[in-house]
């Protein structure tokens, strides 16, 4: 992944079954946290089910996790239906460390 | 041929962590580590940086962060270091006990030292300090 362009943008589509898919793209840290966090702020009012695409996050550090936390905690605590799904092997190792994975409904492996 | 030290000296923003781990994990795939090692420095060093970001300067106006590197023979050096105010539980704040745990996990030695020495007699900031193996094969020397 070259260093030009962006850090991170999301890429946003209606996925299966009516579901809404929110995909970050590049890297997420202490600088590109809130753009994610802005857009999951509007997701969670709008009470769509909603996928968080994980397939295209090449770097995900402590601060990033704190955000999938609290998206997810919050999702919970709200009845929104929030999904992390496919982390590449890099970010899973990272969700593992911190012993997160389950919280976030991955699978440990 | 790829330099035993590396160094850079950055604001302490945000905007800066990125560009730093890339740089620091450029340098130590350059130096022949495993893709695991480079990956584990990549993000250590990014909760090294973030650390120092967001509670070196507190209060203060935001300083600098050096990043240093060296290598001796198979292992890593590296220290990440502000002239801030010092590493100190403030129970009010974003937590740091998460990305400290993480660094220790990552890294063959870790540890995070308050420089005394300040101009009041306060603190003369943090250094962060980690070592890794780079997991060069029996006999290498890094080439």
């Amino acid at each position: 992944m070259g260093a030009d362009g962006d850090p991170l943008r999301i890429v946003e589509a209606p996925g299966e079954a009516g579901a809404y898919v929110v995909q970050p793209v590049g890297e997420l840290d202490l600088a590109t946290v809130p753009l994610l966090e802005e857009r999951l702020d509007a997701l969670v009012c709008a009470e769509r089910d909603t996928i968080l695409d994980l397939s295209e996050l090449s770097f995900l550090d402590s601060t990033g996790v704190r955000l999938l936390l609290e998206a997810t905690d919050r999702a919970r605590d709200n009845g929104w239906n929030l999904e992390v799904r496919d982390p590449r092997p890099l970010v899973m190792r990272t969700l593992n460390l911190l012993g997160v994975a389950g919280r976030l409904g991955l699978s440990e492996s | 041929m790829v330099s035993d030290a590396f160094e850079s000296r950055v604001p302490a923003r945000a905007d800066q962590v990125r560009e730093i781990r890339s740089q620091v994990a450029d340098w130590v795939r350059e130096l022949g580590a495993d893709r695991d090692v480079v990956d584990a420095v990549r993000l250590a060093v990014s909760e090294a940086l973030t650390n120092a970001v967001i509670h070196a300067y507190h209060g203060r106006e935001a300083g600098e962060i050096t990043v240093r590197g060296r290598r001796e023979y198979d292992r890593l050096l590296l220290w990440v270091s502000d002239e801030g105010v010092g590493l100190v539980p403030r129970p009010d704040s974003p937590g740091m006990g998460i990305g400290l745990g993480l660094m220790a996990q990552l890294a063959d030695g870790f540890s995070v030292v308050n420089r005394r020495g300040g101009g009041d007699g306060g603190s003369a900031g943090t250094v962060v300090s980690m070592t890794f193996e780079l997991g060069y094969g029996d006999g290498g020397d890094g080439r």
